[in-house]
């Protein structure tokens, strides 16, 4: 046991584990900056509570080394289900935290099951594409993946929280992609998305940001022409059906394929224009241009690129900046915390936080090309992707050029129930890392 | 095997391509530096609204927000803090400590939009260390003086100070230009307006009565100006105080004399009369004879029957106005064509928006005449199957009172810069001539007959004023039945005066009246009466009674001149005290002067010779 230990402990990466350390301190020293007005007055205690959610889960992490993540793959399902009734439950009964249905707990401890749901549906998504590699059909195995990230998603999508459940659609495309699923349903599902996305936004793009009419995109969202385009898709649809039964020829399946992507992407987008509220819609568009909402919408992001210019090359130095202890960022200790980073200690400080994120990635996309067990390849890639998404989102939102959407900066931004999903993720890649060689 | 490694390197360019582009706009905003756009807002001054004299309606202020920062409220103590604050902002006990415990942000306001006087109070506090997490906050607000006056004109701006209503909405982006961050501060322009602050005021009072005394659901009001379609007030009751709109019922704000379409009931005789003379259906000797109902035979088996108020008996146009009778209105409108009607009764703007600067402006409602039933055409020109505005009401007695021009009404009559130069400027426009001269005059010469002894509008009569004048009292129908409701009218009347040269266009409804009676010759005709009346003392036209003086126009006021002392003493009598002080720059004269004021006593006396050294003494009161 103890010379295991001893074997487990060498075998560990340290890269990975160093990495994410230093970028927790970095965490709590900005979550501190965020935290203190412009007169040195310390008007938040968040860093303290901070430190001892990252101790709590530092010890999350050691756990999840200590267990064998292949022990844990037959419960994968039991984990995923009570996930599930989880996130059930926190629909029904959960706290709402900023217009969220998405707390739970008790008093003044709470977690949000929707960043837990993310690293229980890639462990039973991995279960999933490893147990039905050789023994369901592509499109059916394409469905059941599309299925068990869809039902988390789903009532993470109805909390409403848009940010979180945008997560699960890069986690799927990464495992489905490094999981052997065919290329053709992949590049139907990112079709899709992205042409829903795109009608969502079109009508509110088309108004405030565009400022013109765009000739004659109005019929893809304006009441009758719509339908009318809806109508005509479902009868090519169902005419290329009926052509490639009867004829078996490839291209009206192709045919098919387009159209059904169209159709799903029109009803998509009218139910988004159902669920979603106009400011909503303005939130993932307006980085496109802050200055149309200079004082709504547009602000974040706005405060946000005056502090990464106010920062330089250098930074203005730690707890030096303005734009934090005046308090013109929102969410400082939270979504923009690598704003007020780059205010304080500039470029340099940026790319310091890139290059330990990239150390982290480069070491788990390293760790997929000598993983041989397709169960760890899935986890590993889950995993990867939702950090990669999460980094990806998150600081390019406070640059200005993705959406606002309200998702963390992993290891960096204050909260504990983010931070301890993420770790206990990386607990799993450091322990398939540890394991690699064991048979 | 090799298919994962295809992928595998897929995803690793796809990541490095981003990582390539993230980092290059990262390093790109940290070299550019912060931008100036937001390191110093702009701040835009929203620009006057003024009446036709110069006063403010509505103008630019320094207002103050209270907020609370939670994180520096004193722990133990802020409850107290807060109560002090209640106090020195007079607001209810307990409110400001409700406000900080029921939310969960750590930044919030605890009262908006305070005025300055309010706000010093709590800075002095803060100067000398108090209310600690308490923070005054200065932003730009709305303040209008006049508070209800001419509300629905003026309209109001949104805590933002964003135009929501009225002339504050449909000039918004003259009043408030794009915030400019190369400027610092913006101005907007100001918007004239044709009311007259105090014809408004005076007929809102008198409206006010009308709407209290007769316990209406609404009362509008509208004078307008004949020669130049000026609007002089307009007055909609219920009304509110745009400084507090928010604590009015949003049918307060209801712009009703642009907005809310209605029958127009028998006023509407005056223009369907005058159409059918201008058609040459009619002329002024045409005689038709009312035996108590209009009737038409329109098949073997279908008779239209429409009552009149009576038996008038023989009557010409002049007597169908006077008594408003339906029967002979009916009766003349059969003598042109549906289409002809309709298209004189489109150019008197019905079924058209009037073009009055405020948002939403209903156009009424006059179906085609192809789609008229077989009794449209004699209840249209009785006055109902159409909906109307007061203000095409209003704007079509304008073309009554204007020769038979119909103007376009106007609300703002200019637009000036921030200098006070001109930016625009409404000219009088003309829409379209509606009827001749002379039939003009033959139908103000029938409405002068309804003020008559006789006349329906006997009540609106002014002893030494010429007015001509109709009123109407229309039904309404019931949302609930679909039928005429027995008890809900609308009574109204429009007044034209002087009726030989008319000057100003008057036009009354009032909503629902539920007083003693509903009869629009009865509650409306007094009212135009005491307006008419008002009006005339304020312009100062004509009456009557009144000798009027011919004056050139213009006043010419003697120039006060310098006071000077020659060889013999001047009458300074009267004279003011700023005049005199060259008198004390003399060095050859010992002047003493007493008192402020005006001379009242002078030595020596006027004439008295005068020389080097002589001692002067004025007294002044």
């Amino acid at each position: 046991m103890i010379a295991n230990l001893k074997a487990l402990f060498s075998d560990i990466d340290w890269y990975i584990l160093g990495a994410t350390i230093i970028l927790m301190v970095v965490g709590v020293l900005f979550i501190f900056s965020s935290g203190i007005t412009s007169t040195g007055v310390v008007v938040s205690t968040e860093y303290l509570r901070q430190i001892v959610w990252v101790s709590v889960g530092l010890v999350f992490l050691m756990l999840v080394i200590l267990v064998d993540y292949k022990r844990l793959k037959d419960s994968s399902l039991a984990i995923y289900a009570v996930v599930i009734v989880l996130l059930v439950y926190t629909r029904l009964f959960g706290r709402v935290v900023n217009g969220a249905r998405s707390w739970i707990g008790i008093g003044e401890l709470g977690i949000q099951p929707s960043e837990f749901a993310k690293i229980a549906t890639i462990f039973f998504l991995s279960r999933y594409l490893e147990g039905t590699r050789h023994s369901l059909p592509g499109l059916r195995r394409f469905l059941g993946a599309l299925v068990i990230v869809g039902v988390p998603m789903l009532l993470v999508l109805s909390q409403p929280d848009f940010g979180t459940a945008l997560v699960f659609i890069p986690i799927l495309l990464t495992m489905s992609y490094l999981g052997g699923l065919e290329r053709r349903y992949i590049v139907f599902l990112l079709s899709t998305v992205a042409l829903t996305l795109v009608l969502v936004v079109l009508p509110l793009w088309e108004r405030n940001i565009a400022a013109r009419a765009t000739g004659f995109l109005f019929v893809l969202y304006e009441g009758s022409y719509r339908y009318g385009i809806l109508g005509a898709c479902i009868v090519t649809l169902g005419l290329s059906v009926w052509g490639f039964l009867a004829f078996r020829k490839r291209y009206y399946y192709w045919i098919a394929y387009v159209f059904l992507i169209g159709i799903l992407s029109l009803v998509g987008s009218e139910l988004g224009h159902r669920v979603l509220k106009d400011y909503q819609i303005m939130r993932l568009i307006v980085f496109l241009d802050p200055t149309v909402d200079p004082r709504g919408s547009g602000w974040n992001i706005l405060q946000s690129i005056t502090a990464i210019g106010s920062g330089g090359f250098a930074g203005r130095g730690f707890l030096q900046g303005t734009q934090s202890h005046y308090r013109f960022l929102p969410q400082q200790s939270t979504d923009f915390i690598f704003s007020i980073l780059s205010e304080e200690w500039g470029f340099l400080g940026g790319i310091v936080v890139f290059g330990l994120y990239g150390l982290i990635l480069w070491r788990s996309l390293a760790l997929l090309k000598t993983v041989k067990d397709p169960f760890a390849v899935g986890i590993v890639a889950g995993l990867s992707g939702m950090i990669l998404f999460h980094f990806m989102i998150n600081v390019g939102m406070t640059m200005g050029i993705m959406p606002i959407t309200g998702i963390p900066l992993f290891f960096l931004s204050y909260g504990g129930s983010s931070l301890w999903a993420v770790l206990v993720g990386i607990g799993l890649i450091l322990g398939i890392s540890a394991r690699r060689y064991h048979s | 095997m090799e298919r994962r490694h295809l992928r595998y390197w897929t995803a690793i360019a796809l990541l490095a391509a981003f990582a390539a582009f993230v980092t290059a706009r990262y390093a790109r905003l940290a070299s550019e530096g912060p931008s100036p756009a937001s390191a110093r807002p702009s701040e835009v001054v929203r620009g006057s609204i003024l009446d036709r004299n110069g006063r403010p309606l509505a103008v630019d202020t320094n207002l103050y927000n209270i907020a609370v920062w939670r994180p520096e409220l004193e722990k133990d103590t802020w409850t107290e803090d807060a109560a002090e604050l209640e106090r020195l902002l007079d607001l209810e006990p307990g409110s400001v400590r409700r406000a900080v415990e029921s939310s969960r942000s750590d930044f919030l306001y605890a009262v908006k939009r305070i005025p300055a006087s309010r706000a010093q109070a709590v800075q002095e506090r803060k100067r000398n260390g108090g209310l600690s997490g308490f923070v005054v906050e200065k932003v730009h607000g709305r303040l209008y003086p006049e508070r209800n006056l001419a509300s629905h004109v003026v309209g109001f701006v949104g805590t933002d100070n964003y135009g929501l209503a009225g002339i504050e909405a449909r000039y918004e982006k003259e009043l408030s230009p794009p915030a400019d961050p190369g400027k610092g501060v913006v101005y907007g322009n100001q918007v004239i307006l044709t009311l007259d602050a105090d014809a408004q005021y005076l007929l809102e009072g008198i409206a006010r009565k009308a709407w209290q005394d007769n316990g209406a659901e609404a009362v509008m009001l509208l004078a307008q100006r004949a020669s130049t379609g000026e609007i002089l007030a307009y007055v909609s009751l219920p009304d509110f105080d745009p400084n507090d709109f928010l604590a009015y019922p949003e049918t307060a704000w209801s712009d009703r004399p642009a907005l809310y379409a209605y029958e127009p009931g028998s006023v509407f005789k005056v223009f369907s009369m005058a159409g059918l003379m201008e058609l040459g259906g009619i002329d002024e000797r045409s005689v038709f004879v009312c035996d108590g109902a209009y009737e038409k035979v329109v098949s073997p088996e279908e008779t239209i029957r429409i009552r009149c108020l009576g038996t008038h008996g023989r009557v010409t146009v002049k007597e169908i106005l006077e008594y408003s009778c339906n029967d002979g209105a009916g009766q003349a409108s059969d003598t042109v064509s549906s289409l002809d009607f309709y298209d004189i009764l489109r150019e008197f703007g019905f079924g058209l928006r009037t073009g009055l600067p405020l948002p939403g402006e209903s156009p009424g409602s006059l179906r085609e005449s192809k789609t008229w039933s077989l009794r449209s055409k004699p209840t249209i020109a009785m006055g109902q199957e159409l909906l109307v505005t007061a203000a095409q009401m209003t704007a079509a007695a304008g073309a009554l009172a204007n020769g038979g021009i119909l103007l376009k009404p106007r609300l703002v009559s200019r637009v000036l810069a921030p200098d006070g130069s001109t930016v625009s400027e409404e000219p009088i426009q003309p829409v379209r001539r509606v009827l001749s001269p002379e039939n003009t005059r033959k139908i103000l010469a029938a409405m002068e007959a309804a003020a008559g002894e006789a006349g329906t509008g006997r009540r609106a009569a002014i002893s030494d004023v010429r007015l001509a004048v109709k009123t109407g009292t229309a039904q309404m129908i019931d949302p609930g039945t679909g039928r005429y409701s027995d008890k809900d009218f609308i009574a109204s009347c429009v007044g034209i005066f002087p009726a030989d040269e008319p000057e100003i266009v008057l036009y009354l409804a009032i909503v629902k009246p539920r007083g003693e009676s509903t009869y629009g010759g009865r509650i409306a005709a007094p009212v135009i009466r005491e307006a008419a009346e008002s009006l005339i003392t304020l312009y100062g036209l004509a009456r009557g009674s009144t000798p009027t003086l011919t004056h050139p126009g213009r006043v010419v006021l003697p120039r006060p001149g310098i006071v000077q002392v020659g060889q013999t003493m001047p009458d300074l009598s009267g004279t003011p005290k700023r005049l005199l002080l060259p008198l004390l720059s003399r060095e050859d004269l010992e002047v003493t002067i007493e008192g402020d004021g005006y001379v009242v006593s002078q030595d020596p006396p006027p004439g008295s010779p005068v020389s080097p050294g002589t001692k002067i003494r004025l007294v002044l009161e």
